[in-house]
């Protein structure tokens, strides 16, 4: 009797580490998918901060590694051809490049990304704007990721450590405003 | 007349230009990557317009349409993919589903033969009545 009692015990036992695994399973995989669907979320580098760095293959051949650009200020600028407020902006980064480029002053690093634009319409506007500084594409949206760029045109400026100095979203205004900005950190470091 | 066949030739040689149903068939495929789930083919954005044309360069100069899906990834990533690749912790998305439901079934399954169990145990564990015993007895002696 005692032992027909005790089996459907031992029974109810199994079954709940059985279930107590299953449980554990299914909680495991819910863990994996929200790792999973928030692995593309990074949080937005804040001023102070050093982004992660990176790797730009420019439509002229040359790979620039922002490692190596340690020592200088660097100012990212995210465009895109289909953006209707990047292009007056274009000219003014052209003539701010070439400002830091009469002055011999060699210690100021402009990198134009294309963001989320095709090859041969980049080329086109490169070359409609007249924009000599480096520039390439922002292959996977690699390195809109870091910078969690959203929209174009955003502007971002490293100080010589590689620490974000400043951040502009939307279009500069005018050439003294590139110029105040990037003279800024050249100064201070943070704007 | 030599020069009249190999110009045949070079005509006969290109492939037809892609039309606007080729083009669309795969930028259906496709994903703007500065949308939120709008496939290329219906996204009304000049970006749009600037991928279906670079499409329609790629179907005239003979890309398949997984080269140009692979050139898509590599350029936007897989963000322009309908579904996501299986490669990563991508394949959790794909296995995720079908073992929850798998296990929910067997949890379901389980119970029903615990409950099932349990009325035969019942059945069993039923004290033998002497006078019920004796009816059933002159039941059968009656047939």
């Amino acid at each position: 009797m005692s032992e027909a009692n005790s089996q459907p015990s031992k029974k109810k036992k199994g079954l709940n580490i059985w279930a107590a695994s299953a449980f554990a399973g299914v909680l495991v995989l819910l863990v994996l998918v929200g790792a999973r669907l928030f692995q593309n979320e990074t949080s937005p580098v804040r001023l102070g901060e050093k982004p992660e760095d990176f790797s730009l293959a420019s439509y002229s051949g040359e790979v620039i590694d922002t490692i190596n650009l340690r020592g200088k200020v660097v100012l990212i600028n995210f465009w895109a051809s289909w953006c209707t407020t990047c292009d007056e902006e274009a000219l003014l980064l052209e003539e701010a490049w070439q400002v830091y480029q009469t002055d011999g002053f060699d210690q100021v690093v402009f990198l134009g990304i294309a963001y989320m634009d095709t090859e041969p319409a980049s080329w086109a506007y490169l070359a409609e704007y007249g924009v000599t500084f480096p520039n390439g594409p922002d292959l996977r949206g690699a390195i809109s990721k870091i910078y969690q760029v959203k929209s174009v045109p955003e502007t971002f400026i490293l100080n010589t450590e590689g620490r974000l100095g400043y951040r502009k979203i939307g279009s500069f205004a005018s050439l003294e405003e590139i110029l105040a900005a990037v003279d800024s950190i050249i100064a201070t470091g943070i704007e | 007349m030599l020069t009249v066949l190999l110009s045949d030739k070079v005509v006969q040689a290109q492939p037809p230009a892609p039309s606007d149903d080729d083009v669309n068939q795969i930028a259906s495929q496709l994903f703007c990557p500065i949308c939120e789930n709008m496939p290329l083919d219906i996204c009304p954005i000049e970006a749009c317009q600037q991928w279906r044309e670079l499409i329609r360069d790629q179907l005239s100069e003979g890309w398949t349409e997984a080269e140009i899906a692979e050139y898509f990834v590599t350029q936007y990533g897989d963000r322009v993919l309908g579904e996501p690749p299986l490669r990563g912790l991508n394949w959790v998305l794909y296995l995720a589903p079908p073992i929850v439901v798998l296990l929910g079934v067997a949890l379901g399954l389980s119970k029903m033969k615990r409950s099932s169990q349990g009325g035969s145990n019942l059945e069993v564990e039923q004290p033998s009545d002497p006078y019920l015993e004796q009816v059933e007895q002159d039941l059968r002696n009656l047939d």
